[in-house]
Formats: structure tokens, C-alpha cells, sequence
């Protein structure tokens, strides 16, 4: 049980971090991203990639928000820290993975756009109405039934060695995602301790799921 | 009984027989259509639930249990459906099928009226059951069966409420899938949350069991399951 009543810095620190765990990861492995994008010959620049990142981290942050209610219901209803602590994982985890596919899809229409433009493309013209696009007004090459944000237009292949680089830094983005989530915790607050804005360091993010995971069975 | 009021209330059983059948009666609005779902949820989930609560008796000092058992199946299915609705609105809109969402809807609170329907219908056999045994965890395994015959022949609904949105889109399919994960794992939450729903005997009538928030449904499970295969 709470050492106190309802601590509401706690709350705050979590309206904080949320957001801040996304930016951060993003801020750390974009530079790594866009170098190794541009070293293998993708024509998406600089602000291409950022906003596709930008609108990839919106769209996980929708479905997060959308899970907020049950994540509510859950924490009115239960006292087991580590409970929340798994929840909460399984949730960033599930709308990481849509946000994640999402970009990927994403990435796939614009390298359409620009295999269909005779010439290099300035990079005013793309501005934020193409990647809304994506949500539901593609430009139709393919069948009736467009493909949705988070499906493969049929017939088109990204090149091999952008596919790869974009595939690695979504697995370097998971991983430092995860590690940035503990260095930037306590998220929901151990009832048992007193409020606090960070924790020492001290083992990582891996090794906590696990003995929450355990913590539940016993 | 006027001929208006007789009118009125065949006409509202005929809706409830087309229901079972699987058709939805048109002209009228997803919205409209899914309120009315709902109400047919409330009026046939108090049914189950006033017949649920009866094992206890219906001595004044028991009274209270019916109300609580009355209102609580209702308030299972319907919160635990809206607790679900904005993920599932998020996945339709992701999967590009935002367009189906009205529809989509519709379809699910259908299948919930029809569950209710299926579940008021049961209630004789929870009645007679209770007449035949006085045995309290009998009580609340023959209630547990009764919910999984209503939600096993609900499926045949949901199958012809979802599918002409399946065979227009096949990624219904999947999204259908999530919901029912998505909405089995929050009402199973809220049936634990909302216990007793049946009323102990040995206690007097309560609305919320004392420990509610000591433990969750899974807490329980997982350490069931830890003791049975290590312990």
C-alpha cells in the first residue's frame, strides 16, 4: 500500500517522461540513422526522414493513448506493482510495433513517390499533406482496395539496402527505447517507496521485466 | 393492456427474434441502432442477473444481493465494451477501415444483446438449479457454465453480424481477433473486480468484496498455474 495519499508529482513526472522517453530515443539514434540512410544512396533527406520518424512516434502514441482506459481500469483495480510494471511493458511494446510497422509501410509510399518522379525532387515539395496521405488518400497504383498504413503496397519493393538500414534501426530503436524507459524511470511509482524523479543506476531494463515477471507467479 | 401498448411490445419482440436470427433492422443510424443494442443489453442482462442473485433467498435480508446481481451483468459487458472501444478505434483506423467503424460497432453490441438474450433465456435452468442445491461453489460453477454456453452461441452471431464486414474486407478478420482479445482481457478483470455476483450465504449482501483491489484475475491465475507446475 502507499506510503501516503495519492502522490500527484508522480503523475506529473509521468506526463513528463512519456513523451520525453520518445523524443529522447528518437534524438538519440536519428543521427546514426540518417547518416547510414544517405551512405546507402536514399533519395529521402534530412526532413523526409525526420517527419516520417515524427509521424511513426504519433502514431504510437495514439494507440497508447487509446489503450489509456484499460491501463486506467487496471490501476484502479489492482495494487501489484509488478503487475502494472508488465502491463504498462506489453502496452509501449504493442503500439511501438504498430507506430514501428507503420513508418516502415510508410517509408515504402514514399520511395514510390519518388521511383514515379522523372526528376530529382526539390525538397520543398514535399511538405506534411504527402505523409498524411498515407492515412487514407494514397495515390492509387495498385488495386481498388489501397493497402493500408500498415500494409505493403502490392508490386513495390524498397531497395534491399534501405529496407536493411531502416530494419536495423528499428530493432536499435527498440533496444535503446527499452534502456532509455529504465534510466528515465520511475513511470508509474512503487507504492512501497517514496516519490522520487529518477532512480540510481542500477541493473537495466531487461533484467526488471524479468523479476516482475517472477514477482508475479510467487 | 392497450392495443397500442400490445402493438409496441410485439413489435419489440419481433426486433429481438430478428436479432437471434442475425439480422439488424435497417433504417435507422449506427448510433440509433447501437443504443438501442444497448438497452436490450440492460433489460436482458437484469434479467439474468436478478435470477443469479436469487441463491441466497429472498428473505428481506437478502433483498439487496438481487439488486446488486441485477445491476452487475449489465455493467460487466457494457463497461468492459467501453473500456475496449478506443484501442479498437484506433486498430480500425490504422488497418484503413476506419470508414466500416459504425458498422463494426453495430455489429458488436449485437452480438452482446444477442449474448444477453442468449443468457436471459438460461436463467429457468440457474432457477431451477438453485431449487435443486444449496451448495454455494456448485451455484457458482453452474453460473460460470451458463456464461460460456451464452458466449460459445454468441459466436454464431458474431459470425453473422461480422461477417459481410469480413467478406467486404478480409482485415476485419484480424481486427476482430484483437477485439476479442483485447475485451476478454479486460472483463476479466472487471468480473473479479465486480464479485460477488452471486452472494455468499455465510455474508451478509455486498456490492464489492472487501479485498477487491488486494490481488488481480491474472495475479491469481499466474500463481495457480505456478503451484501446479512447480509446487
Amino acid at each position: 500500500m502507499r506510503l501516503t495519499g495519492p502522490e500527484w508529482r508522480q503523475l506529473l513526472a509521468a506526463v513528463v517522461k512519456v513523451p520525453a522517453l520518445f523524443l529522447l530515443t528518437l534524438a538519440i539514434t536519428f543521427p546514426s540513422l540518417y547518416v547510414f540512410n544517405a551512405l546507402v544512396g536514399s533519395r529521402l533527406r534530412f526532413w523526409d526522414v525526420m517527419r516520417l520518424l515524427i509521424a511513426g512516434i504519433a502514431v504510437t502514441l495514439a494507440v497508447l493513448t487509446s489503450f489509456g482506459p484499460i491501463t486506467a481500469f487496471f490501476s484502479v483495480s489492482t495494487t501489484s506493482y509488478p503487475f502494472m510494471v508488465l502491463l504498462n511493458v506489453l502496452m509501449f511494446a504493442v503500439a511501438g510495433l504498430l507506430g514501428l510497422s507503420f513508418l516502415l509501410q510508410t517509408l515504402h509510399r514514399l520511395s514510390v513517390i519518388h521511383s514515379q518522379m522523372p526528376q530529382p525532387i526539390p525538397e520543398e515539395s514535399f511538405d506534411a499533406g504527402q505523409l498524411s496521405g498515407t492515412l487514407g488518400s494514397v495515390p492509387n497504383t495498385g488495386p481498388a482496395d489501397p493497402a493500408s498504413p500498415l500494409e505493403m503496397p502490392a508490386g513495390h519493393l524498397l531497395a534491399g539496402h534501405v529496407k536493411t538500414v531502416f530494419r536495423c534501426w528499428i530493432v536499435v530503436f527498440g533496444l535503446v527505447g527499452a534502456q532509455m524507459s529504465w534510466v528515465l524511470r520511475p513511470f508509474i511509482g512503487n507504492p512501497d517507496q517514496p516519490f522520487t524523479w529518477f532512480r540510481p543506476r542500477q541493473s537495466n531494463f531487461f533484467e526488471a521485466v524479468w523479476h516482475a515477471l517472477l514477482s508475479l507467479f510467487q | 393492456m392497450s392495443a397500442r401498448n400490445t402493438s409496441i411490445s410485439f413489435a419489440w419482440w419481433q426486433r429481438v427474434d430478428e436479432l437471434l436470427r442475425g439480422r439488424l433492422r435497417g433504417g435507422e443510424s449506427p448510433a440509433a441502432s447501437v443504443w438501442r443494442l444497448v438497452g436490450c443489453v440492460i433489460v436482458f442482462g437484469v434479467t439474468y442477473g436478478a435470477v443469479m442473485g436469487t441463491f441466497t433467498g429472498l428473505s428481506s435480508d437478502h433483498q439487496m444481493q438481487l439488486l446488486y446481481s441485477a445491476s452487475k451483468v449489465p455493467l460487466l459487458l457494457l463497461v468492459s465494451f467501453a473500456l475496449s472501444v478506443p484501442s479498437f478505434f484506433v486498430l480500425n483506423a490504422l488497418f484503413g477501415v476506419g470508414d466500416d467503424f459504425p458498422a463494426a460497432m453495430r455489429a458488436l453490441a449485437a452480438t452482446q444483446a444477442g449474448l444477453t438474450v442468449i443468457l436471459a433465456a438460461l436463467a429457468p435452468f440457474t432457477a431451477v438449479w438453485y431449487l435443486s442445491s444449496a451448495d454455494y461453489s456448485a451455484a457458482v460453477t453452474f453460473n460460470g457454465l451458463m456464461f460460456l454456453v451464452a458466449s460459445a452461441s454468441a459466436q454464431i452471431l458474431l459470425r453473422r453480424f461480422y461477417g459481410p464486414l469480413i467478406r467486404r474486407n478480409p482485415r476485419h478478420r484480424l481486427l476482430l481477433a484483437g477485439w476479442l482479445v483485447v475485451y476478454a482481457f479486460v472483463a476479466i478483470q472487471m468480473a473479479w473486480v465486480l464479485r460477488p455476483f452471486i452472494g455468499d450465504p455465510d455474508q451478509p449482501p455486498q456490492f464489492l468484496r472487501p479485498d477487491v483491489f488486494s490481488e488481480n484475475a491474472y495475479q491469481v491465475v499466474a500463481r495457480l498455474v505456478w503451484q501446479m507446475l512447480f509446487l
